[in-house]
């Protein structure tokens, strides 16, 4: 049932992301801010430039510096996690096991040490602007006007930071809880089953964070 | 086409004649006689019966010459069990080929100090053991050998395949299936007498001797091939007593019958003959703990259970494929203990408690057996030596006590079982001379060996421990050498998993070897209680570097004395891989830490929700409170 539905809602994400970007028909000038048409390269440069959004950039402040270097810890923690955790269980149709399990536990508390700085150092940045929403405007009676521009890309980002970092608490306490003497069988498996969904879903969701990252990132560069 | 009709009409009257003549043999073969069904009644049958020879003839007090009793001719009676059925139980089947042989177990253990053997034995086709036939020891031998731990029947009531000993077999009787073996609760019931019988050639009085009724005298071994025990006759020399019969004064009633003290509960001490263990090297046996099963007052047959086919119950997983007892599969720890789809109903049978295992992940009960915590002794930094009722006659007359004394068993070794999972065994390192051919080695015919084999391993050389004598390298060329004159293929001695032989420079090597490795059998005796159980009080109890289960001691045993006190690491009989093992162990070292900082990262990441959370409710409360305002003014 796992791997089924991991296949399936890892496509759904994929899907909606390449859905979205047809859909968008971003220019090169929104992208990249140049003036000239598109080629079909350019969506290999898109892709290449979702990487250097982990560069720490030189002129950038310390704790920007930082905040780089973490997210980019993060984010290789992140792939290897998501390799180790997901290629026993999707191709070897096994449980997590040895190396493959050593690797992971290792990686798990350094990305999880990482999250927890990624929600101090970006909270602030991520916090849902009303102004970004016009059901939010209305709801709180804002004044109304022209939503900014990218600005619900940018509200679904900040949204999409939020549930990552609440996936991340129950993602930590599944596996940790199983850790300690408490639960009998029964529950540790249903504990494994939850670390196992709740990662499936933090892996498509961040995947879909990445994703608008690279959307709203892409012209402020 | 007449021709083909009367053809057909032909086979169909055969197949039919056929069957008809079948029938019968087959209904009286599975026949459940008056005694082998219950009406219900919990009340125990009173076995007031005569005694019936082995013709069938009743035994009376008024008798010139007192036969012994016949437990088939007894038991089986006028229409009261069916013995013929009883008869191919599992205590007694293992040359049926028909029969499974189920999961491997504890072998018959040959050893002979005088030349340096040591070597399981079975009937079943377990691999790992060998056929007694292979190192020509014949049913009847090895009923003298070894029937001293089983309840008769098997290899005791077959004639021998050795022609030479058709006559002795005559003298002395065959080893019948002695129910009293099991079924007498009488406290007189002895079955170190029984083995003394054995030893004595008494096969045919053993079952007498052993039981209350009797006392039987004189020895089968020493009597002429033409002794017939019906017609006793008297020898010149008084060392040559025939066997002879006593029964005991007032046992028989007014109608000559006697009475049995016979039950279906059979008392654990009954079964403790012959499945007995003791650890020589943990202290004497009122300092050692007993099963927490039996001390929780469960007996042996809850669990070892069996109906009239008498295909007793081992109680290892999978059991259902290899035995047609309906319990069979279903009388396991997991299905007793823990809860699973479909078979709730049986968790908690007899008060078992459920298994919470707190703390444990799953994947443990994916990779090990029940017994891998729960059985045996706690795996400390070296395997020790222990002894089992078979392979030592424990509980017989005059056994060496020694702590040294052969076979030497060494346990508890942690082994990858034929299900994949790790459990705990007891194992037997092999030591026997062979025949080596094309990479493959057979045991040789004892008979030839022992000759050779004392000139070199003198009687005086034996240690009176009843441990090996010191086989020197040198021994073993001596003696190789002399078996390469008898024998035409290359001859080899095979020892603590090595494989000896003489080079082409005349020069003993001594190379591991596939012949050589060890024969083990799972173990599910002494069970601990789950605060015993390893993992029970930390992790560290097997994930540790030290840990006994994974980078324990095994013990190498060998008679040759250069290469004693050796060991192997347990994980070599685990399938893994040392590096990764160690590796994991030592991660465990971490693991506080790791825990310790998913915790302040989980606290962090929840501080952050909760503040941005509380930040969200105070501007929803704010705006709500500015648009009440506005509202107002």
């Amino acid at each position: 049932m796992f791997p089924l539905i991991a296949i399936i809602g890892s496509l759904v994400v994929l899907a909606g992301c390449v859905l979205d970007f047809i859909l968008r028909r971003p220019s090169f000038d929104d992208l990249f801010g140049a003036e000239r048409p598109m080629k079909p390269l350019d969506c290999l440069r898109f892709f290449l430039f979702g990487f250097t959004l982990l560069l720490p950039i030189q002129k950038a402040s310390f704790l920007l510096k930082i905040r780089r270097l973490i997210l980019a810890l993060a984010v290789i923690c992140f792939l290897v996690l998501a390799v180790t955790g997901f290629f026993p269980v999707l191709i070897l149709g096994k449980s997590i096991f040895g190396y493959w399990m050593m690797i992971h536990v290792i990686f798990g508390g350094v990305f999880a040490f990482c999250l927890a700085l990624l929600a101090v150092l970006w909270a602030q940045d991520n916090s849902l602007d009303v102004s970004c929403c016009p059901l939010l405007r209305k709801l709180f009676s804002e004044d109304s006007g022209d939503v900014p521009s990218g600005g619900r890309a940018e509200l679904l980002q900040r949204a999409v930071f939020w549930l990552l970092m609440s996936l991340a608490v129950p993602l930590v306490l599944s596996i940790l809880l199983s850790m300690f003497t408490l639960f009998g069988t029964d529950i540790q498996k249903f504990l494994l089953a939850c670390h196992r969904y709740i990662a499936l879903g933090f892996a498509v969701i961040a995947v879909a964070f990445a994703y608008l990252a690279m959307i709203n990132n892409a012209k402020k560069v | 086409m007449k021709g083909f009709k009367n053809l057909t009409n032909n086979l169909y009257i055969a197949v039919l004649v056929t069957l008809l003549l079948i029938s019968p043999v087959a209904a009286s073969d599975t026949k459940k006689l008056k005694g082998d069904e219950s009406d219900g009644s919990r009340a125990v049958p009173v076995h007031l019966i005569p005694l019936l020879d082995e013709e069938g003839n009743k035994i009376t007090p008024s008798d010139k010459v007192a036969f012994p009793f016949s437990p088939l001719k007894t038991c089986g009676g006028p229409d009261c069990h069916n013995v013929d059925v009883i008869s191919k139980g599992w205590h007694f089947n293992a040359l049926d080929p028909d029969i499974a042989p189920g999961r491997v177990g504890q072998p018959w253990i040959y050893v002979d100090p005088r030349t340096c053997t040591q070597i399981p034995l079975s009937y079943r086709p377990w691999p790992g053991t060998f056929r007694p036939r292979q190192l020509g020891i014949t049913t009847w031998q090895f009923t003298q050998l070894f029937g001293r731990n089983f309840p008769g029947g098997g290899p005791g009531q077959i004639d021998s395949e050795n022609p030479e000993e058709i006559m002795r077999s005559f003298v002395s009787g065959k080893l019948e299936v002695n129910c009293l073996a099991c079924h007498n609760a009488h406290p007189g019931q002895d079955q170190a007498e029984c083995a003394i019988q054995i030893a004595r050639q008494n096969f045919r009085w053993a079952p007498t001797g052993a039981s209350e009724l009797a006392t039987v005298t004189g020895s089968a071994a020493g009597m002429p091939e033409t002794f017939d025990y019906k017609m006793p006759e008297t020898f010149d020399n008084p060392e040559l007593r025939p066997p002879t019969v006593v029964y005991r004064e007032n046992i028989f009633d007014s109608k000559n019958q006697v009475l049995f003290d016979i039950t279906r509960n059979i008392p654990n001490d009954r079964c403790y003959f012959c499945h007995s263990n003791f650890d020589p090297y943990a202290g004497e046996k009122w300092s050692q703990v007993e099963d927490i099963h039996l001390k929780s007052g469960l007996k042996c047959i809850d669990c070892h259970r069996n109906g009239l086919e008498h295909n007793i119950t081992r109680g290892y997983e999978g059991e259902q494929t290899d035995s047609a007892n309906p319990l069979a599969g279903t009388l396991t720890c997991r299905s007793c203990h823990t809860r699973q789809e479909n078979t709730d109903a049986a968790a908690g049978r007899l008060g078992a408690p459920i298994a919470e295992h707190e703390g444990i992940p799953p994947v443990h009960f994916e990779k090990l057996a029940c017994t891998a915590c729960h059985c045996g002794p706690w795996p400390a930094e070296k395997t020790t030596r222990t002894k089992t009722s078979r392979a030592h006659a424990l509980g017989t007359l005059n056994v060496n006590k020694s702590k040294d004394v052969l076979p030497h068993i060494i346990y508890p070794v942690f082994v990858e079982g034929e299900d994949g999972k790790i459990g705990v065994a007891k194992l037997l390192w092999l030591a026997y001379w062979g025949r080596y051919e094309g990479d493959k080695v057979t045991p040789l015919n004892l008979e030839i060996i022992r000759p050779i084999a004392s000139k070199v391993i003198t009687e005086e050389s034996m240690p009176s421990s009843g441990d090996w004598p010191d086989l020197t390298k040198e021994g073993i060329k001596k003696i190789l050498s002399q078996l390469s004159d008898k024998i035409s293929a290359e001859t080899v001695y095979v020892a603590g998993g090595k494989l000896y032989r003489v080079n082409g420079k005349g020069e003993l090597t001594g190379e591991q070897h596939k012949s050589g490795e060890p024969y083990y059998w799972p173990i599910a005796h002494n069970v601990r209680p789950a605060a015993q159980s390893l993992g029970a009080k930390r992790c560290e109890d097997c994930h540790s570097t030290e840990a006994g289960f994974c980078f324990g001691k095994v013990e190498v045993d060998t008679p040759v004395r250069s290469e004693r006190g050796k060991y192997v690491s347990m994980f070599k009989f685990q399938d893994i891989s040392p590096g990764y093992m160690k590796l994991f162990a030592f991660s465990f070292v971490f693991r506080p830490w790791l825990k310790v900082v998913a915790v302040i990262a989980a606290m962090i990441i929840a501080a952050v929700l909760l503040l941005y959370g509380l930040k969200a409710l105070g501007y929803i409360t704010k705006s709500i409170s500015e648009d009440d305002k506005a509202g107002q003014s």
